[in-house]
């Protein structure tokens, strides 16, 4: 059979069975679950035209404040600037890159929807060297879009992944998948700056093939909801799989997030750090599930889970979750969430700051914490920007400020004190 | 700058803490307040703050005349108050220099050359005999007892304030880091003319700061006023002279 016809029935397949399933199975996630609009896949097809020239815009107007991306893309028009980044049709991916993207699409049903409307599959490969890209996706009303990051040969693969849209109403599904060889490593930074009218379904799996590395680094700060289910997992020997994750929720924004992780051979480790702030009337709900399946020994799992809700109309949830089929493992949790500390506001405002720039301050070092475990100065730098315009404005969808001129220094020992800055 | 507690009456949870205080401090001036434990030191340092979780129940607090209660915390720090911490909280992820660049420039108002204002942090580390490794933590994260105690001092000396209240500022110190601390302290306050409130519960930090008044307090109130000669006493007759307890 054609790849083509592959995708095709594939896609079909899933499109029918999706609307069938049910939203969650887990008594517990469905006590806790934010429910996506009925509607959140119809979008006006006659205002896609202007759509697709207000991303252009959006895309040449980060370009004028300094943003450089190796990758640009939009519902029908994508550009790549480098030779490890090829941007396919979904009828033209290889069987294994199908295998890929469709291993592990029965875990949500959102994700069977949006890999049956796949707009665009980007291919990042660092087969023969250590290789670091950034891309720029816009959703022009709307777009589905599969990142397929391959690293091989003992060798390192870096993402970047600014996620933005335009348009009335908007929602953008996003599936990376890590590709990592036996030594190697890849790690993807995404950051979602969405419109606040944008749906965000946000997806991740991966395979490992033993002593090799994946990391997902996700900055969810745009959207009006958030939907991410990132299943990933550590299934060869001495395997490492980390999910980061932040999410900053402000006026009535939603997120429900799932970070899932899996060892599932010896001698692994795997961990979530999540942190969230809400604010405004906005809800976030962090699940972390640690599976540890049996023949795992000497292996190890952490999930973290940190909130702090402003105000009253607020709300974080965090429900860490473990599955241990494994005796000689370890395998912990550490979950709290809070409002904002008073020693530290007070303690802050004795240097002089009001009490709006001490909560903004110490928001933006709760965040920090995660921001430090980004690789990429880049990224650090993008976050940061978005980070701080949003807690200034409580506000969404900001362009980030870059000075192209900065030698941005920035160390996980540092914490954010170094940031960009200081340099200009 | 003159810092005026007249009568003040302050508690906390419903109890009242500290009782009719009298005490003034002037820019320059070296004071000691001294007490046992539960006395009331720090509810005063607080109060003095604004700490919100605090209530004043009578009095006053004036700085050059005019009254500052109805001031917010970050007000006080601006008019050139400073409170060094007991206990200072830790702050994951905000690291030292962004927070105190952050402070520097919002109590001068303007921006600050980062170059100069990095050299100067690094001279008071000197002074303080402090690792550079410090600076690079977040803010009190992962410190002894003693080192945030000297970062509390470093503070002090980065913000040149007019007057600063030293809650324990020796307590967690080995012998040698309070002498550079103390030291450190004292000549910062005799070169920018800088008014000090010692909170203390041991006469050891004297060794190396000559205080100019030495205030006793006893049961939230000021039981005695003195000199130097006052801390002699104490250390010899113990508060029980104050307290009735023998």
């Amino acid at each position: 059979m054609a790849i083509k016809d592959m995708y095709t029935a594939l896609a079909e397949k899933l499109d029918k069975d999706y609307a069938k399933l049910g939203e969650e199975s887990s008594e517990v996630y469905k006590r806790n679950y934010i429910p996506l609009p009925g509607d959140f896949n119809i979008i006006e097809k006659e205002a896609l035209e202007d759509y697709e020239k207000e991303a252009g815009s959006l895309a040449e107007e980060l370009a004028s404040r300094g943003l450089r991306f190796d990758a640009i893309i939009t519902r029908t028009k994508s550009i790549s600037l480098s030779k490890s980044i090829t941007i396919k049709e979904p009828e033209k991916l290889s069987e294994e890159e199908l295998m890929l993207l469709f291993g592990n699409s029965r875990s949500d049903k959102y994700l069977m929807y949006v890999l049956a409307h796949l707009d665009k599959v980007v291919v990042v490969d660092a087969e023969n060297a250590d290789f670091s890209a950034s891309m720029l996706a816009i959703a022009p009303g709307i777009l589905n879009i599969a990142v397929i990051t391959s690293a091989k040969g003992g060798h390192k693969a870096e993402v970047l992944e600014l996620l933005m849209s335009v348009g009335k109403k908007a929602q953008l599904g996003l599936l990376n998948v890590g590709s990592v060889a036996k030594g190697s490593s890849a790690t993807v930074t995404a950051i979602h700056d969405e419109s606040e009218n944008c749906t965000v379904l946000s997806f991740a799996s991966n395979v490992s093939a033993g002593s090799s590395s994946f990391v997902l680094n996700s900055a969810y700060l745009g959207g009006s909801i958030v939907h991410a289910r990132n299943m990933i997992s550590a299934n060869g020997f001495g395997d490492y799989a980390g999910l980061n994750d932040m999410g900053l929720c402000t006026v009535r924004q939603q997120m429900d997030i799932l970070n899932y992780i899996t060892n599932g051979a010896e001698g692994t480790k795997t961990e979530v750090h999540s942190k969230a702030v809400a604010q405004g009337d906005s809800k976030c709900i962090m699940k972390g599930f640690a599976k540890i399946e049996k023949g795992a020994k000497n292996s190890t799992s952490y999930i973290y889970q940190r909130g702090i809700s402003i105000d009253r109309s607020s709300y974080i949830e965090a429900l860490p979750d473990m599955s241990i089929d494994e005796s000689m493992v370890k395998a912990t949790h550490s979950s709290a969430v809070a409002p904002i500390d008073e020693n530290s506001l007070f303690y802050i405002m004795s240097r002089g700051l009001d009490y709006d720039a001490s909560a903004r301050l110490l928001l933006f070092s709760f965040l920090g914490d995660i921001v430090s475990r980004l690789e990429s100065n880049y990224a650090r730098i993008i976050a940061v920007s978005l980070i701080e315009k949003k807690l200034a404005g409580a506000a969404q969808h900001h362009i980030p400020e870059i000075n192209a001129g900065m030698t941005p220094v920035f160390s996980k020992a540092e914490g954010i004190e170094e940031h960009y800055k200081y340099n200009r | 700058m003159i810092l005026e507690i007249k009568g003040l009456s302050a508690g906390v949870e419903g109890n009242e803490v500290i009782k009719d205080i009298d005490l003034t401090v002037k820019s320059g001036e070296i004071h000691v307040l001294m007490g046992p434990n539960g006395s009331g030191k720090t509810t005063l340092a607080n109060v003095l703050f604004g700490n919100p979780k605090y209530k004043v129940l009578g009095g006053d607090v004036l700085v050059d005349g005019k009254s500052i209660l109805g001031m917010k915390t970050n007000e006080r720090a601006k008019l050139g108050l400073f409170m060094q911490f007991q206990n200072p909280v830790e702050i994951e992820g905000l690291g030292f220099i962004h927070f105190m660049r952050t402070a520097k420039e919002t109590i001068s108002g303007s921006r600050i050359n980062f170059k100069e204002f990095m050299d100067d942090i690094k001279s008071y580390m000197k002074e303080l005999d402090m690792n550079d490794e410090f600076i690079n933590r977040p803010v009190n994260v992962g410190f002894s007892g003693g080192e945030r105690k000297k970062l509390e001092a470093l503070q002090m000396l980065v913000l040149k304030p007019s007057i600063a209240v030293l809650d324990e500022p020796d307590s967690g110190l080995d012998i040698d880091a309070l002498k550079r601390v103390a030291s450190a302290v004292s000549n910062a306050a005799k070169s920018s003319n800088i008014g000090l409130l010692i909170i203390t519960h041991y006469s050891r930090i004297l060794s190396y700061i000559k205080p100019d008044y030495v205030h006793v307090m006893i049961g939230g109130s000021i039981a005695k006023s003195g000199g130097i000669e006052l801390v002699e006493k104490l250390e010899k007759e113990g508060y029980e002279q104050f307290t009735g307890k023998q």
